[in-house]
């Protein structure tokens, strides 16, 4: 667990970045760590690209 | 991760196949392999990282030569020969069976490696049997990752280097794997590529085009402004030669010789102009009429072939058929006749009264024709209207013309009279009137031609205008992309810094668990760190502010790293008991972590004996679970005086060697005194494990 500082200062990254980036940001999160376990991820930035594309229209 | 089994099956050394089982005891939680030098003591080691992750230590020599020669050797040409290995462990209350196999086939011309398998199939708490060898690699790395192997299984002889400048990056590399860094570095990468992507789009759906439109708009607008004030002149120098011209006509009406034949002039002018008036009516009513309806006159064939064709089809009794397919449909449906038979599926009546599906009509199509041949009919009617018009109006036009050249002539002859009269006034007033007269027409055809010219620029202007819409909305597609890309940069950089402050904070822990796990094991009065760049050191405290790097012994070293391998692990142990604890994964902050077990050849190495007792006593703590293979050449003395209390099972490894001079020997362990290294005879060598 990070500590609470690392957390405070991860909290203000995010809270300081535009709501598309922090949306961004967790989004492509999730897409990395469901995907972490393969040893080739093909298509992941195609994936993310999307994402992307759905949250800023 | 509990390691539950290993079995070795014709592996190297290993003829036949051998099993041995793990302690998972909490207080003896030490499993120790003893074996000779060369007996396959790392080849058991490397048995587990080549089933696992198809990996082998840098001591494990000819790492591709895994089928043992012994089986190799007794088979006969053309047979298939497995080397195979299993591991059985444990893993949130499931049991995992991994698998990896070579078969070497039998040849006069030299054995080939024809297949390699892998698997891993699980139990799960239910009894039920899981098979998981399409992602076995992925489901392997996912429960024990192989960024980590050689931080659980290695080669004590070797674990030194891990403090070596050479390890620098893959200590980073481990630290990350361990507490989940891993997603957010792949986060990054791909992120940045995605970037790349959108930048693609971006650039796809420039602005030029927009520009381009715009220009030939302003263009388009400005030549229009230029036609609308020509316009404007001709108009007013028009209207001033009229009004010159009404007073040149109006002065001649005055003077007693010309008077007469100016008005009749004048009637004559007004009647053209009447005239013409008519004559350009028709031809606008005319060239209306044709675009209208001028395909009737091509219509004919067509009108009469459609007339024809139904009347055919009507005369022939096809349309109006005189039963429907709807009400063929509806008698079968409710299977009787209308004269009261029944109708079953499958009897003559029912296929009588089917038949007539063939021959009946639909509703719809004959509607469709009685309305093609009504506007048939209708087209022949409107078709003969039209030429009535056209010959009309036509006959119309040349009386028009004919009255258009009669007052010509009419005019021609008042002019010449004026001519010839005899005043200076009276022929000055006529040349004039002919310059304005000339002057006017030239007035009317610069109207005409600016009108034109406006007519054709409004339209231009339009049709740009609609071009600019569209590519208005190619400016905002544009804005979008751009905005895609500035989010996925930016993006990109928030993970880079949540990296930065997560690496830090790792490496912050991981130097203090370092610290604790070193003070624990080794009694000198230094201190390890590890630095901003993953420098693993050693240092003392000198009495004054600074530290000093102290010149490390092998001895030092293998604790050094030890207490690395330690920390890491404690670590991971750690974060996977608070995520359990918590029940959730807390997005970027957290990493579940993992209890992984330590697998260790020759920790003891060559070391001093108080190094090998303060390793054998460090072992235990190491992991949860630890199996640790000595030769009783090295460090049997501490094994069996510091070690043993934490020590649930014992093995050695039987070793059979053909060397001539070999001297048979034995291992004298507190169960007894066990066989160690056997002569024998025959060109090949092979190992036996079994429990002490």
């Amino acid at each position: 667990m990070a500590t609470a500082d690392t957390r405070k200062l991860i909290a203000d990254l995010l809270a300081g970045a535009d709501e598309d980036t922090r949306k961004v940001v967790l989004e492509v999160f999730k897409i990395e760590r469901d995907r972490l376990y393969q040893v080739t991820p093909y298509g992941v930035k195609d994936e993310i690209a999307a994402a992307i594309k759905d949250i800023v229209r | 991760v509990i390691l539950k089994a290993l079995t070795v099956e014709n592996f190297r050394q290993f003829f036949g196949q051998q099993t041995l089982t793990f302690s998972d005891h909490q207080d003896r939680n030490v499993t120790i392999v003893y074996g000779a030098n060369g007996s396959g003591k790392t080849a058991l080691l490397n048995a587990f990282t080549w089933a696992l992750f198809k990996q082998t230590s840098p001591g494990f020599e000819r790492p591709d030569d895994v089928v043992n020669h012994r089986a190799l050797a007794e088979a006969e040409e053309g047979a298939d020969i497995v080397a195979r290995v299993v591991v059985v462990f444990e893993h949130e209350n499931q049991e995992y069976t991994v698998e990896r196999s070579a078969v070497q086939r039998i040849r006069a011309e030299g054995d080939l490696r024809v297949k390699e398998a892998l698997s891993v199939t699980f139990v799960d708490e239910g009894g039920r049997t899981h098979n998981r060898t399409d992602h076995a690699e992925g489901t392997i790395n996912q429960i024990l990752p192989e960024r980590l192997h050689r931080f659980f299984f290695f080669d004590g002889e070797r674990i030194e280097n891990l403090v070596k400048p050479d390890s620098y990056a893959e200590i980073e590399d481990a630290i990350k794997t361990i507490l989940g860094l891993t997603v957010i570095e792949r986060a990054i990468k791909h992120v940045d590529d995605a970037r790349k992507v959108l930048e693609k789009e971006y650039s796809a759906v420039g602005s030029d085009e927009v520009k381009a439109i715009q220009t030939r708009l302003d263009a388009a607008r400005g030549e229009k402004e230029t036609k609308t004030e020509e316009r404007r002149r001709a108009l007013e120098n028009r209207s001033a030669n009229a009004a010159q011209l009404d007073n040149v006509n109006a002065r001649l009406a005055e003077l007693e010789d010309a008077a007469d034949l100016q008005r009749k002039r004048s009637d004559l002018e007004e009647a053209l102009a009447g005239i013409q008036t008519e004559l350009a009516a028709r031809r606008r009513s005319l060239s209306t009429r044709l675009s209208d309806s001028g395909f009737l006159a091509f219509a004919e064939g067509l009108v009469d072939h459609t007339a024809s064709t139904y009347e055919d089809l009507r005369e022939r009794g096809e349309i109006p058929t005189s039963i429907k397919l709807q009400f063929v449909e509806d008698l079968l449906e409710r299977g009787a006749c209308i004269c009261g038979n029944p109708l079953h599926e499958g009897e003559v009546a029912y296929e009588k009264v089917a038949g007539w599906r063939q021959r009946a009509g639909r509703q719809d199509v004959e509607e469709a024709w009685m309305r093609l041949s009504a506007n048939a009919r209708a087209f022949k009617t409107r078709r003969k209207e039209f030429f009535d018009y056209v010959h009309e109006t036509n006959r119309e036009r040349a009386v028009l013309r004919d009255q258009e050249a009669t007052t010509k002539d009419k005019l021609s002859a008042i002019k010449e009279s004026i001519d010839e009269l005899d005043s200076d006034e009276i022929q000055g007033l006529e040349r004039r009137r002919d310059e304005l007269k000339s002057a006017i027409d030239s007035d009317n055809l610069r109207l005409a031609l600016a009108e034109r010219d406006i007519l054709e620029l409004d339209r231009r202007i339009a049709d740009l205008e609609r071009e600019l819409e569209v590519a208005g909305a190619a400016i905002a597609k544009a804005r979008v992309a751009q905005r895609r890309v500035v989010v996925a940069r930016e993006s990109r950089d928030v993970f880079s810094s949540i990296l930065n402050l997560r690496t830090e904070e790792v490496r912050r822990q991981i130097d203090s668990r370092v610290k604790q796990v070193y003070t624990q094991i080794s009694f000198k009065p230094y201190v390890p760190s590890l630095d901003e760049a993953f420098h693993l050191d050693l240092r003392k405290t000198s009495g004054r502010d600074e530290d000093l790097s102290v010149a490390k012994s092998t001895g030092e070293n293998q604790i050094l790293s030890l207490a690395f391998v330690g920390a890491v692990a404690e670590h991971a142990r750690d974060r996977y008991r608070e995520s359990q604890a918590e029940g959730r994964t807390d997005g970027m902050l957290s990493f579940r972590g993992g209890i992984y077990p330590v697998v260790m050849d020759s920790p003891f190495g060559s070391l001093d004996e108080n190094y090998q007792r303060q390793i054998a006593d460090a072992i235990p703590r190491l992991a949860p679970q630890v199996i640790v293979f000595v030769s009783k050449s090295q460090g049997l003395h501490a094994v069996q005086d510091v070690l043993m209390p934490r020590v649930d099972r014992e093995y050695v490894i039987e070793y059979a060697t053909p060397k001539a001079d070999q001297d048979r020997e034995t291992i004298e362990l507190r169960t007894g005194v066990h066989p160690y290294v056997e002569p024998v005879d025959g060109p090949y060598e092979w190992a036996t494990v079994r429990p002490a």
